[in-house]
């Protein structure tokens, strides 16, 4: 265990400290609690070679704006370990961002629906108000839906909370 | 004595924390055929409102068919979301339910629209009395 660590920080092998687990491994790293933060949001570990001799593995992120890359050494595992570490600390974050994308393409959805199915109800003098769909004023005869009062939301039992309600 | 005390010291290190993780995969398992039972209904849904002469009423089968999609879809993000999220990112969550809501919504007001244009199609008022 101790021969993996070793070329961790030099001279201290990567002992499952009280430290170490409250921060994980990125907690051994010589890095301040703004660039941990900074770490949340983005950051990576590289692969490089030094011709054909590597890989070298460097943590690299960036702190406003700028790039700063922490030098991880050769050990391969310690690389996998910090990979890991950083997906579960950006897991949030990207949860996040799929969360956003979802909801924007339920509205692109709901705006397509809407779109798709204005023609249809013109023609049987339907009409949308916001989201909610009611009678169109100028289209006095129906043969759809004849017993809404021109105006109203279809809608009878909830037409004022139709009214206010509109997306 | 010495018998019963690792016995309980497994059961009190398998219970709470190996339970959990062996219930999740068949909670998974639940849910993903609970989805897969919804999206084949709304696919029936789909197949039968395309099959309709009124071209209204096929639209609005069809248009239903795809937000009920959708609303599907931000169920199981949201569900699964709620059980991985952080307290400090659970206001993120609160777009992904807005957009869910919205969609509700719409499949309520579409339903209810597809309703009262079956049931004034279907029904035959009596003539009033003169």
């Amino acid at each position: 265990m101790s021969d993996k660590h070793s070329n961790l920080v030099k001279g201290e092998p990567m002992a499952r400290t009280s430290y170490g687990l409250e921060r994980g491994i990125l907690g051994i790293l010589p890095i301040g609690s703004a660039d941990r933060d900074a770490l949340k949001q983005q950051g990576f570990v590289a692969a490089e070679y030094r011709h054909d001799r590597g890989p070298y593995f460097k943590l690299r992120y960036r702190v406003n704006g700028r790039q700063r890359v922490v030098y991880l050494g050769t050990n391969a595992w310690l690389a996998d370990e910090i990979r890991r570490e950083l997906a579960q600390l950006q897991a949030d974050r990207r949860g996040d961002r799929e969360l956003a994308r979802l909801a924007d393409e339920a509205h692109d959805v709901l705006r397509k629906s809407k779109q798709r199915l204005e023609g249809e109800l013109r023609r049987v003098g339907l009409k949308f108000h916001g989201y909610a769909i009611r009678r169109s004023r100028d289209h006095l005869t129906t043969t759809a839906v004849q017993d809404v009062p021109a105006g109203s939301s279809v809608f009878e039992p909830n037409s004022r909370e139709e009214k206010n309600d509109d997306i | 004595m010495m018998t019963s005390e690792v016995t309980e010291t497994v059961a009190d290190g398998t219970t709470p924390a190996e339970t959990a993780p062996a219930n999740e995969p068949e909670a998974k398992a639940n849910a993903a055929g609970l989805t897969a039972k919804r999206l084949k209904k709304v696919d029936d849904l789909l197949r039968e409102s395309l099959d309709k002469v009124d071209t209204l009423e096929a639209n609005l089968g069809v248009v239903s068919a795809d937000l009920m999609r959708m609303a599907c879809r931000l169920t199981v993000a949201i569900e699964e979301s709620l059980g991985k999220k952080s307290l400090e990112h659970i206001d993120k969550l609160v777009p992904t339910i807005d957009a869910y809501l919205r969609i509700a919504r719409q499949i309520d007001r579409l339903a209810m629209l597809d309703h009262r244009l079956t049931s004034s199609r279907t029904s035959t008022t009596p003539p009033k009395p003169r």
